[in-house]
């Protein structure tokens, strides 16, 4: 074995961690608590639990000219939406409004005991289209871009196929088509799991439990690495706020609504249903050829929750002849709030949309 | 590893140290489990007879524990006395429930075999992540030994970030495999089964109570659920011939329909 041993040095080592342990408890405690967001917004419509945002326009960067086609930004419903503007310098959303995109986000809120029997259905059938109406109705368009995020995407795709006259463009960030590729960690857990049990026994299934299941993934990392790595900026005091924001993100999970996680475990994790051209809502097949609107499909390459491979076959599966995909070398959240990100994916986003952007059209009142 | 040097002393000291910790936990791991789940099943054995006990029943305190083991003298009875005990609560829950309480009984006796089984899946899966934990060391060990010398670890921040990479390397060959997904899935199972059984007991209780239970929400969540689908539906109609705009309109700003 080749390594040198310096006692002197190690027993420095131990006694510098422990003394930056201390400083640490002490930062943790005089940091109080983090603002999340920020970027100014104003509520449009609102149905039971949900709410959409418009945000209000920035300051343009120099040159740049405006998208006129609204985006409506659609969430995953495991985790807030605020990871999208998690703070001033960070934030897809405010860079995106700095680069003339109008944008709109639906807050699906915190579902209770009362929805446990919300289904698929509600939200591709019954919410989407009334989120969408109220976008057009509000910025008085005929059609929007839609741009869906992780499970939010995929139920995005299954609403543009189901109604595509409403979607000019559609935007997939992150988004799960092929569920049953070898990366995908979470469908090999979920073959065996009873979900009608599952779902009766839980009602709405906790975030905490999903929360678990997404520390599980990598253990040693999630539960021990990162924390260790945290003492190494902990008297950063804008580090730890940026720790401690993202702390608050992973951890503010909302509970699913039971019978809606279970047609979407059943449906689309275990039988692939989607990607396979065999999902049916509400009676209605979703055949993903009538997707015709230009589509971009955004995803990162070092996602360990949704890997490439579980987004990349939307390519094939799409009936679009405007099809356009941009891997970008990062994780499942760094693609929102690392610095490059930050840089790179808002400007591509908005370029892609201002070459397909058209004169809105003016609704008939 | 070679412990003859100075060199690799400190590592090897470390990893060994890490395998006695591990093998202490998971003794120790097993005999909070067998305490944990004989308590269990005597506490529904008294629930069945119409005596009340706490399903939560906690294990012996470490510190009876303690004072048992110090009697060592007393070992040897003591196990022969556990074991006849296990006999008897198993026998008694062969016997089928009769008479007044026999639901009652039933629905304890399930609980039981639920967290029995729950139990046992726990310290399997406990089983296979120590083993994913030792598999790290091994490797560990490996990989400090592989290493090129002029690479050295030279700290045990270095041998920490190594440590984790090895151990989700190990991880991720477990966590893929069909075996173990499948226990996971087991337990998973195993655990919402015994949320079931638990409910059923604790839903008895609350009828005596005239308290109302989860089953009669769910039946009126699912009422007002299909109620509300009826309605949107009728009133749907006429107005989708409005144009969208003003049916937009019609949702006051930050008002629930």
């Amino acid at each position: 074995m080749s390594s040198t041993i310096d006692h002197d040095r190690i027993a420095r080592e131990l006694r510098e961690f422990s003394d930056r342990v201390a400083r640490g408890i002490a930062a943790l405690a005089s940091v109080g608590d983090v603002t999340i967001g920020g970027t100014p917004k104003d509520e449009v419509f609102a149905l039971d639990k949900l709410r959409v945002y418009r945000y209000r326009p920035l300051d343009l960067l120099p040159g740049v000219r405006r998208v006129r086609v609204p985006v409506l930004i659609c969430y995953a419903l495991v985790n807030r939406p605020y990871m999208m503007d998690l703070q001033p310098d960070r934030s897809l959303i405010r860079r995106l409004l700095e680069r003339g995109v109008d944008v709109y986000l639906i807050d699906w809120g915190y579902p209770d005991g009362a929805d446990r029997y919300l289904e698929v259905s509600d939200y591709v059938l019954r919410y989407l289209p009334r989120c969408v109406e109220a976008v057009c109705a509000a910025s008085n368009a005929e059609k929007i871009n839609l741009l869906g995020v992780c499970q939010g995407g995929t139920l995005s795709l299954c609403y543009a196929a189901l109604e595509p006259r409403r979607i000019r463009n559609l935007i997939t960030m992150v988004a799960p088509v092929d569920f049953h590729t070898p990366e995908n960690l979470l469908t090999k857990w979920s073959k065996h799991i009873d979900l009608e049990q599952f779902a009766a026994a839980t009602g709405n299934v906790p975030g905490e439990m999903l929360n678990a299941l997404f520390l599980a993934l990598m253990p040693f990392r999630l539960m021990s690495q990162k924390y260790v790595d945290l003492m190494d900026h902990i008297e950063d005091l804008s580090a730890l706020e940026n720790f401690l924001r993202m702390e608050k993100w992973i951890f503010d999970s909302p509970d699913q609504p039971g019978e809606m996680f279970r047609q979407f475990m059943q449906w689309f994790v275990k039988e692939n249903r989607l990607a396979l051209g065999k999902l049916e809502i509400d009676g209605r097949p979703v055949d993903l050829r009538r997707i015709t609107m230009p589509v971009l499909n955004v995803f990162a390459s070092q996602d360990h929750l949704v890997p490439p491979s579980a987004s990349r076959p939307l390519a094939r599966l799409v009936g679009t002849r405007d099809y356009t995909e941009y891997e970008f070398r990062t994780g499942h959240i760094g693609i929102y709030v690392s610095g490059s990100a930050q840089r790179e994916v808002p400007e591509r986003i908005a370029r892609w949309l201002r070459e397909r952007d058209a004169p809105s059209r003016r609704r008939k009142r | 590893m070679d412990r003859d040097t100075d060199s690799g002393a400190w590592i090897a000291d470390w990893i060994a140290e890490q395998r006695r910790i591990l093998a202490e936990q998971s003794r120790a791991a097993e005999a909070r489990q067998r305490d944990g789940a004989r308590s269990f099943a005597a506490g529904a054995e008294n629930e069945g007879s119409s005596r009340p006990a706490d399903a939560s029943a906690a294990p012996e305190s470490d510190l009876f524990n303690v004072g048992s083991l110090l009697m060592s003298a007393w070992t040897s009875a003591r196990l022969w006395q556990t074991h006849f005990a296990d006999q008897f609560a198993d026998l008694l829950r062969r016997i089928p429930p009769v008479g007044l309480v026999r639901e009652h009984t039933e629905a304890w006796r399930e609980l039981a075999e639920a967290h029995a089984e729950c139990t046992r899946l726990e310290g399997k899966l406990r089983e296979e992540l120590t083993k994913v934990q030792l598999a790290a060391l091994d490797l560990l060990e490996k990989r400090v030994r592989e290493r090129p010398s002029e690479e050295p670890i030279d700290g045990f921040r270095k041998l920490y970030d190594l440590w984790v990479e090895c151990g989700e390397q190990t991880y991720a060959g477990l966590a893929h495999s069909e075996a173990y997904s499948k226990l996971q899935a087991e337990l998973g199972n195993a655990s919402m089964r015994l949320k079931n059984r638990l409910q059923t007991v604790l839903e008895h209780a609350l009828k005596h109570l005239d308290l109302p239970t989860r089953s009669e929400l769910n039946t009126l969540h699912r009422q007002v659920r299909e109620l509300r689908l009826q309605l949107e539906e009728l009133t749907s109609a006429p107005r989708a011939k409005r144009p969208a705009r003003k049916q937009a309109r019609k949702t006051p700003k930050g008002r629930k329909r």
